[in-house]
């Protein structure tokens, strides 16, 4: 019983390689029975997302990788750009793959779902049930782990979400919150599109009406004549500010006045215009947080490193875990043996019981159940040292005896 | 065996110094988050702490607040009642870090202190043990405005720099901060204010005209005054944020400070 993985992704093949062995969702749980139903293979899952097509399974050695070949052979040409893991590298690649640090981007949370709707979907169709199964449920609880240790999911790496997570820090919740978005812009955009995601009120203006009408109809927000901005304001909390214009359209000046007439109410102005629309020494005023592209960059760049220290954590809960549960399947792969050996030496009480049933007869319902008691007793002291000895050597390799020594000395075929 | 308020407040100290360990670690450790435990630890030691000061009570048939150590001891409760408070309204947890040391160190003032009975003395009136709990709370709850102000300049100064420091992400946004300073400071003045008029109430039935002159009632009158101040400079001046997170700062320790100063003249045996 091998556990064995058979897939490409993203680092090992580009998208017209993978595009040919994806499937549907429907399709991933009918293979994965299908695998599981050819005999050489117990269970199996497929997960197919578009950055990855994976293939695992637990079985004899290599079966995965003929039935994937016979499969897709055609398709991959001569399978260059597959992997074909076994063991504690197939163990360990699927931690890595649930903990979202064999991602595209280290640490996204999509790929946790995917996973465990594959396994879903292999579940509903019988293909699980088995060391693989408990496999991928340890998978789930490594990810679960890796996320609560470590701050990998926890840093914004994009500009628009590094925007919405610094409102955030400033304002707490963002239910409720008034953003104005000042002129158009892809990333400008973006972030509003993020921010107003986050439960807040948008509105817009440009310095053309018409284009801020655009804009708006593009949200579904209101327009607001560009006129009205420095009374606008006065009343927001955030500002996403990306306009053509060549100069400052927020001096430090004003903002001193803007913030007086707010009472010292916080505001956050993020500009992302290109010359830039907002005074950056606006930032040293009390209660107003200016930042431009640069500097949501850096903080992004720098989560992105972050994201990277952190994951170098991951990687040694990752580790820690494929041990742990190494010596857990080892130490179950004495288990059908220890089964056969104590069915074994119940059959042999039970029938030496039998041969004897006519002498045992006189007995009375005490006595009798004395002798079972007994009897019991004896095939349990016989067998323990046997299935201590074949865990050990399940568990250690080298040590202990093997499984196939016990079938052979109690007469187990 | 007869439960003995000093005893129990010892007791005490054991789950305050675990929940102090935790707090600590955290502070070392931005990446550890504060876990049940640790809060589960504090609520005991609040509730034995608790206990120990209504035993003392009982025993002593006043506010048990007679000899400096009795004193820590209450204030470390209030401050520690005031966390707790805080927590179940705003649920962060952080406020912890910064809480639980000085909630630590003052019930190890008073436990240390504890046992030594001072010397029997008039009855203190229940004005002035009203005067007292008013007061004591009234700092608790300045302490709870300074711990946010100190967490929001932290806060603050992370985010005007524009770093990514690793703590930010474990301090409660600012607006949330301002919010409990804010709170804090509203129910400090209510609660100071309630304790200056106990004292008056004492004073004049004591001094009768002159009453006005009295240590404690001079004491109760600057710190009323320091919370007022404090709190006229956000609702009048609309000094929030920053300013209003030092001035917090400030009127805790000035609070902190005069009532040290004085405290050789603000006796609390009542005499």
């Amino acid at each position: 019983m091998t556990i064995q993985l058979v897939g490409m992704s993203h680092k090992t093949a580009p998208v017209e390689v993978r595009e040919r062995l994806a499937l549907s969702d429907e399709g991933a749980g009918a293979l994965a029975r299908q695998l599981a139903e050819s005999g050489e293979i117990r269970e199996a899952l497929v997960l197919s997302t578009c950055n990855r097509v994976e293939f695992l399974a637990s079985g004899e050695p290599d079966a995965l990788h003929r039935a994937v070949m016979v499969r897709f052979g055609g398709s991959v040409n001569g399978a260059g750009s597959l992997y074909h893991l076994t063991g504690r590298e197939a163990v360990r690649h699927v931690f890595r793959v649930a903990a979202s640090l064999d991602s595209m981007v280290v640490g996204e949370p999509q790929i946790l779902g995917q996973v465990k709707e594959a396994y879903q979907r292999a579940r509903a169709s019988g293909a699980l049930g088995g060391p693989l199964d408990s496999l991928l449920s340890t998978a789930f609880r490594v990810a679960r782990r890796v996320r609560n240790e470590t701050e990998i999911g926890r840093m914004a790496v994009s500009v628009s979400h590094v925007a919405v997570q610094l409102a955030r820090k400033i304002f707490g919740d963002l239910d409720g919150r008034d953003v104005l978005l000042v002129g158009a812009g892809e990333m400008a955009e973006a972030a509003a599109r993020q921010l107003r995601a986050s439960g807040t009120s948008l509105r817009v203006t440009n310095r053309t009406f018409a284009g801020a009408e655009r804009l708006a109809a593009e949200f579904g927000a209101a327009a607001v004549p560009f006129e009205r901005l420095l009374e606008l304001l006065q009343t927001v909390d955030i500002v996403v500010s990306s306009t053509g214009a060549a100069g400052f359209i927020l001096s430090r000046r004003t903002a001193e006045g803007v913030i007086a007439s707010r009472r010292n109410r916080p505001i956050f102005l993020v500009d992302i215009a290109v010359p830039r629309d907002i005074d950056p020494r606006i930032n040293e005023i009390d209660n107003m947080f200016v930042y431009d592209i640069d500097d949501l960059q850096q903080v992004a760049a720098s989560n992105m490193e972050a994201r990277k220290q952190e994951a170098e954590i991951a990687e040694r809960i990752v580790d820690d875990e494929v041990d742990r549960s190494l010596r857990r399947l080892r130490a179950r792969s004495a288990d059908p043996a220890i089964v056969s050996l104590n069915r074994r030496l119940e059959t042999i009480r039970r029938r030496e019981l039998e041969r004897h049933s006519a002498k045992l007869r006189s007995l009375t319902r005490e006595q009798r159940e004395v002798v079972d008691h007994v009897t019991r007793g004896i095939i349990g002291k016989i067998a323990h040292r046997a299935i201590v000895e074949v865990k050990r050597g399940a568990s250690e390799p080298g040590s202990g005896v093997r499984p196939e020594d016990v079938r052979r000395i109690f007469g187990i075929d | 065996m007869d439960a003995d308020p000093a005893l129990l407040l010892k007791v005490a100290l054991a789950p305050y110094a675990a929940a102090l360990a935790e707090a600590l670690y955290a502070a070392v450790k931005p990446r550890h988050k504060l876990t049940r435990g640790g809060l589960a630890c504090f609520i005991a030691a609040v509730a034995l702490h608790g206990a120990s000061l209504a035993l003392d009570g009982l025993e002593r048939g006043r506010f048990p607040v007679q000899a400096l150590q009795q004193l820590a001891s209450m204030a470390s409760f209030f401050m520690a009642a005031a966390f707790l408070a805080a927590y179940a309204r705003f649920r962060y947890t952080s406020l912890a870090v910064f809480a639980v040391p000085p909630v630590f160190l003052l019930a190890l003032a008073g436990a240390l202190g504890a046992g030594a009975r001072p010397p029997s003395r008039p009855i203190l009136q229940w004005w002035i043990s009203a005067h007292a709990a008013l007061f004591l709370l009234g700092y608790a709850a300045l302490f709870l405005a300074c711990v946010a102000g100190v967490m929001y300049i932290l806060q603050e100064r992370a985010l005007k720099a524009k770093r990514s420091e690793p703590f930010s992400n474990h301090l409660p946004p600012l607006g949330k901060l301002d919010q409990i300073g804010y709170s804090a400071l509203a129910a400090a003045f209510v609660l100071v204010t309630l304790g200056l008029i106990a004292a008056s109430v004492w004073a004049f039935a004591k001094w009768g005209p002159s009453w006005i002159v009295d240590p404690t009632i001079a004491l109760a009158l600057l710190t009323w005054a320091i919370t007022f101040a404090v709190l006229l400079s956000r609702l009048a001046v609309g000094w929030r944020g920053r300013k209003g997170a030092r001035l917090a700062i400030a009127g805790f320790f000035c609070a902190g400070l005069t009532w040290i100063v004085n405290s050789g003249a603000h006796t609390f045996t009542g005499q």
